[in-house]
């Protein structure tokens, strides 16, 4: 046993290495994935499983979520150029292959354009952004629903086989979505950004497979100006 | 001891030397006739792939078990194709007639996540890999391959659709499958988890049609006349939807909303003439012969060189590529 458990009477000493071993347990669980596999508690669909996605993405979010989107997104106008150059190059360079067969590529991108519309009148709400190198206008979903699982696509630390069914799987790209869009709305009203320049990252799906350049954003802010 | 090793008189030992050599003559035969017998140079038409899925009635299941056969053919394997009618004892029955006629493999779309892991259990244990397909048992490791349709995403494009052609507002039903199949419970979940966020879109009525036509036909008469000014119409598989179609159709109703799931050409047509909005496909041929073709490789080399689990997505059908799908495939 460690020196730090040595000395004082029999109740300090178990206490001292108790707090070490929890010590070391919490560093090692903080890196680790959770990982779901073998028999599921329940299988209705229909009754809430034991896995709480909501709080799965939660413990997630900050420690790998945010940080990928941070260092690993690519500039938009350079991922759509790079595809419209060499689409499979661009796939290799930028995105992350499609989780299931038949899917999409999906990228982390980011950049910062000018808010030309806002669409708050659907709950499926989105901002189109004129993005400056870009020819076509950028759309993101701004919620409150969110469609798609293209955060979820674009993690490459999050795969299918990680889960017990596609239900939980599913349930993950949900949870993302709406830690993303609670995130976003802590910084700005979406619907008060028209004519703002803002900055943001997502996940966007290959664009020849929507028709569209569209990003779930991840992080937004606006740029250079008072939050609101 | 080295007694051996002295120079015996020859005829003392010669009995010993023929008395080993007559056993090693034998122990040799013997390899020999083991070897022969568990060749595994046996051609591969002596071998067996036992295609089990649901009744072949419904086309999407007929699609599985043909396109399974087709590519177990073509790789050199004989074929038995058989329909476990979503029951889970006709399922072990059919396992069992798989391990007595010795398969080489299983391709199965099973009649429920949690009853069939015995069955599947039991061929690994009598030497029989098993391949599934459209459908996930909840226990990994035991099937070699788990190539799954990703019903709840194709749930989700459905009800994503269906929630826009609605305008997000309005008074809708829902037909849903036969409760004994868990992809009858995982559409109608990835169908509410996108409509009941749009506090516009009411359901007035929800029944199960069993994945029947002719049930969700009547099913869909009885709720007009309780509901006459409903909008819209969501169902969980393509049967139904075609049977709450004529339902409103032979009503006047034809400009009630519909979407179904499975992409038949039924619903094609349908999609094409404007009598049903939107469909979710599922790729039932492309993961029948990718299951077949990853049995062969495993037989082959011991591995698919795949994960267990895959999942293939479903693409949206509407009418902006609906001229593209034909048998559960969309051409390019």
């Amino acid at each position: 046993m460690l020196e730090i458990t040595q000395g004082g009477d029999r109740a300090s000493r178990h206490f001292r290495r108790d707090v070490v071993l929890l010590g070391l347990a919490a560093g090692l669980l903080s890196g680790c994935k959770i990982v779901r596999n073998g028999t599921s508690a329940t299988t209705d669909p229909q009754k809430p499983d034991s896995f709480n996605a909501r709080a799965y993405v939660a413990q997630l979010w900050t420690p790998r979520v945010l940080p990928f989107f941070q260092q690993k997104s690519a500039d938009l106008a350079t991922v759509l150029g790079a595809l419209a150059k060499n689409a499979s190059d661009a796939d290799k360079s930028f995105g992350q292959p499609p989780a299931a067969s038949g899917g999409n590529w999906t990228f982390a991108v980011k950049s910062e354009g000018k808010v030309t519309a806002v669409d708050t009148k659907s709950l499926h709400g989105t901002m189109t952004v004129a993005v400056p190198g870009v020819s076509t206008p950028v759309t993101l979903q701004i919620g409150p629903v969110v469609f798609g699982s293209a955060i979820r696509d674009c993690l490459p630390f999050l795969a299918f086989s990680d889960f017990v069914n596609q239900i939980e799987y599913a349930e993950v790209a949900r949870a993302l979505n709406g830690q993303a869009g609670a995130g976003i709305r802590q910084q700005l009203d979406p619907a008060k950004t028209l004519g703002r320049v803002v900055a943001f990252s997502g996940a966007m799906p290959d664009p020849a497979a929507t028709g569209a350049v569209q990003v779930t954003p991840v992080t937004m802010r606006l740029s250079g100006g008072a939050g609101q | 001891m080295r007694r051996e090793e002295e120079a015996p008189a020859l005829g003392h030992n010669m009995g010993r030397y023929k008395l080993f050599k007559g056993i090693g003559i034998g122990v040799i035969a013997m390899g020999v006739l083991l070897g022969l017998g568990g060749a595994p140079a046996a051609h591969a038409a002596d071998k067996l792939m036992v295609i089990i899925t649901p009744s072949h009635d419904n086309p999407f299941f007929a699609t599985e078990a043909e396109a399974a056969s087709a590519k177990a053919k073509e790789l050199g394997y004989s074929v038995l194709s058989l329909s476990h009618d979503d029951d889970a004892d006709k399922q072990n029955q059919m396992i069992d007639t798989a391990i007595a006629r010795k398969a080489a493999a299983i391709i199965l779309d099973n009649a429920g996540a949690d009853v069939s892991i015995a069955a599947v259990e039991k061929a690994k244990a009598a030497g029989i890999p098993t391949f599934l397909i459209d459908r996930e048992i909840n226990k990994t490791g035991v099937a070699v391959a788990e190539i799954v349709s990703n019903n709840y995403q194709g749930a989700t494009l459905g009800g994503q659709e269906f929630a826009q052609v609605m305008g997000e507002t309005g008074n809708y039903a829902e037909l849903t499958g036969k409760a004994s199949d868990t992809n009858a419970g995982i559409r109608s979940k990835g169908y509410h988890d996108v409509l009941d966020q749009f506090p516009g879109l009411k359901m007035v009525a929800q029944q199960s049609a069993d994945w029947s036509q002719t049930e969700a036909y009547s099913k869909m008469e009885s709720i007009l006349q309780a509901h006459p000014d409903i909008k819209g119409v969501i169902a969980g598989n393509d049967t139904m939807a075609m049977g709450a179609s004529a339902a409103l159709q032979a009503a006047g109703k034809g400009n009630v909303l519909v979407v179904g799931f499975d992409g038949s050409n039924d619903v094609r047509d349908a999609i094409e003439a404007g009598k049903i909005q939107a469909t979710a496909m599922q790729p039932a041929f492309e993961i029948s012969q990718m299951a077949v073709t990853e049995a062969d490789k495993y037989l082959k080399t011991g591995s698919t060189g795949e994960p267990e689990k895959q999942l293939v997505d479903c693409v949206l059908i509407t009418k902006a590529n609906a001229s593209k799908l034909n048998n559960f495939t969309l051409s390019p």
